[in-house]
């Protein structure tokens, strides 16, 4: 056992010394260069919170091997592969794109995922939100053009950017059909001197409830959000439910069932870094899209979390049912029966995904660069307080007037590994 | 073709003709370089802005000139100068400039000249509702060759370069970037009535 442990810690040593051999890289580059990590502290509430399901060969510890400390100086989570590369155990999870390759990683490090989580643990000890493991979802690109919005602006300007993300975006269980509070990573670094680097919990959409995705003008009254005092976000988490799974997946004989317009998930964020008198820094509002998740809202269900994996096995009184190639191969043309949500041979995982970067906006061009928000990104300071999160935004005004905005990324990748299975 | 070949080859044409109508003209008359004169000219010119956000690549269109003034004596004339280069493919692109020009022909026997001169300048782009446009001091050097067709008349080509001091740009009402500044180069043939 004790030879099991040191075997693990020699394993994680050869693991996150590439991870700071980049920390001492970052010395010498331009504008944003990071911060140096302080001594740990301990362990963060999201640390070894991931244990092996029966479907998972990595060990608890190979998992936490994959850590990093915060800038708090508590150890976290950060990145893995679904599949470990040293050993070939899986974890059976994705958390997206390797975040290595991004440009802005030799900034900004490996991402602590739970930061905000745990800041907001010491700024509201009675209010905490604590998220699962599986949610936190990375994805970036290098050298994205931005649209400027404007035939002219088009044909005089250029404006390129890096971008670094994550999100916390679980979509295999019912927590964010009442939950608003997500923890939203966003690294920025563009052309014209934009530049971004902001933690914090994002309140998406109004707490309690969600919009329909097959019809936006519903918005769908689930229960309380955790916690009980959940900020009203701009924005909106738009998620199915059984009525879109009735109106798109399940259809009539001969027919081929609409698997996008059933299930698709859209996490349209409207964030703000706000100073304590109100002026807001940096304004952003990317939207998170995933396509064939392994839940809907489903209010008959005594959990109130329906399974696509099921639908694919359900044939309505008329005679509807599910038609088309993610219930084909997922049971094998119906040869697999009873499917679970978390069975790897199922496609209805999370693992298709993408982000509209859109607008990015910055007024801060007196400064200064760091700013110390609470965990939501507001009443920002520029000194620190207990449960503060610290923001870099540069010292730009870039409203031009024309509307500057990123594409879409990631839709082209798929996440998925034959191991890889809901929760996800 | 692209702006940049497209722009170095006319520069290279133009120095090429330059020189080949300094060879083989310099033994012919020269007009009468006294009193009021008038003239104009049309080319090739190559655009550039430059600032924090732009392309920062050249573009190429038609160009042209205008001038009047007075000479001063034979080798020195000094004049008031407009200069336009145009581009219209899907935004409408327009680089003007207006000032005081100083000609001074080194021979007396000879065509050649150098020029010298500032003034203001103007960049602007539009389409539909919106509008770019900048403002800003600007100054230019040149070179060319008059070839005397009459006692008054003479025609040469001629290559100019225009550039501009930083000033803000805008967009419809918005300062896009404090340190805009543009530049033209022109290529052309010019005709001048003494």
């Amino acid at each position: 056992m004790i030879r099991s442990m040191r075997a693990s810690r020699r394993a994680a040593r050869w693991i996150l010394l590439p991870q700071a051999l980049l920390w001492v890289a970052a010395c010498g580059s331009d504008g944003f260069q990071g911060y140096d990590p302080p001594p740990e502290t301990g362990p963060s509430f999201q640390y070894g919170q991931w244990t092996p399901g029966p479907n998972d060969t990595c060990t608890k510890a190979q998992h936490d091997a994959y850590s990093v400390v915060g800038p708090d100086g508590k150890r976290y989570p950060t990145w893995h592969p679904p599949v470990d590369p040293a050993t070939g155990c899986s974890f059976g999870h994705d958390h997206g794109r390797d975040p290595r390759g991004s440009k802005l990683y030799q900034d900004v490090g490996p991402i602590p995922f739970g930061l905000a989580n745990e800041a907001l643990d010491t700024y509201d000890p009675q209010n905490v939100r604590h998220e699962d493991h599986f949610g936190h979802k990375v994805e970036w690109e290098n050298d994205i053009e931005f649209d400027l919005g404007s035939d002219v602006a088009g044909s005089l300007f250029k404006i390129k950017c890096d971008v670094l993300t994550k999100l916390h975006q679980g979509t295999h269980s019912k927590d964010a059909f009442t939950n608003n509070l997500h923890e939203l990573v966003y690294h920025l670094k563009c052309s014209d001197g934009t530049e971004l680097h902001t933690v914090f919990m994002a309140a998406i959409g109004t707490p309690g409830e969600f919009t329909r995705s097959c019809d936006g003008n519903v918005h769908v009254t689930v229960g309380p959000a955790t916690p009980a005092n959940s900020p009203n976000g701009g924005g909106q988490r738009v998620i199915p439910d059984r009525t879109c799974v009735e109106q798109f997946m399940l259809v009539p004989p001969g027919q081929q069932s609409d698997f996008f317009s059933a299930l698709h998930e859209s996490w349209q964020t409207s964030n703000s870094v706000r100073t304590q008198d109100g002026h807001t820094l940096a304004h952003f509002d990317p939207y998170y899209q995933v396509f064939f998740p392994s839940r809907f809202y489903d209010p008959s269900l005594t959990d109130i979390t329906g399974r696509p994996i099921s639908v694919c096995y359900e044939v309505t009184p008329s005679g509807n049912r599910a038609s088309g190639s993610l219930c084909d191969n997922s049971t094998q043309h119906g040869t697999i029966l009873n499917l679970t949500y978390d069975d790897p041979r199922s496609l209805f995982d999370g693992v298709r995904r993408g982000v509209d970067i859109n607008s990015n906006q910055i007024d801060n061009k007196d400064g200064p660069t760091t700013w110390y928000t609470d965990p939501f990104g507001k009443n920002a300071r520029t000194h620190s307080f207990p449960g503060s999160l610290r923001q870099y935004i540069a010292k730009i005004d870039n409203n031009y007037g024309f509307n500057v905005h990123g594409p879409g990324i990631g839709f082209n990748r798929d996440y998925g590994n034959v191991s890889v299975h809901a929760p996800n | 073709m692209n702006g940049k070949p497209r722009t170095l080859l006319c520069l290279a044409t133009t120095i090429v003709v330059l020189l080949g109508s300094a060879v083989t003209l310099q033994a012919q008359d020269v007009p009468s370089r006294r009193g009021p004169f008038i003239g104009f000219g049309f080319g090739y010119g190559s655009a550039k802005l430059s600032c924090n956000l732009c392309q920062e690549s050249r573009e190429g269109n038609v160009t042209g000139f205008a001038k009047m003034g007075y000479a001063l004596t034979e080798q020195f004339l000094l004049g008031l100068e407009v200069n336009a280069w145009y581009d219209k493919q899907d935004v409408s692109k327009l680089l003007g400039s207006f000032g005081l020009s100083f000609w001074m022909y080194p021979s007396r026997t000879s065509g050649f000249y150098l020029k010298a001169g500032g003034g203001l300048s103007k960049y602007s782009a539009s389409k539909d509702d919106d509008h770019f446009k900048t403002s800003a001091f600007s100054g230019q050097i040149g070179v060319g060759y008059d070839v005397a067709i009459s006692r008054s008349v003479a025609i040469g080509p001629y290559a100019n370069f225009i550039g501009t001091s930083s000033s803000e740009f805008h967009f419809n009402d918005t300062v896009v970037d404090g340190s805009a500044n543009s530049s033209l180069i022109q290529v052309g043939l010019s005709v001048t009535f003494h």
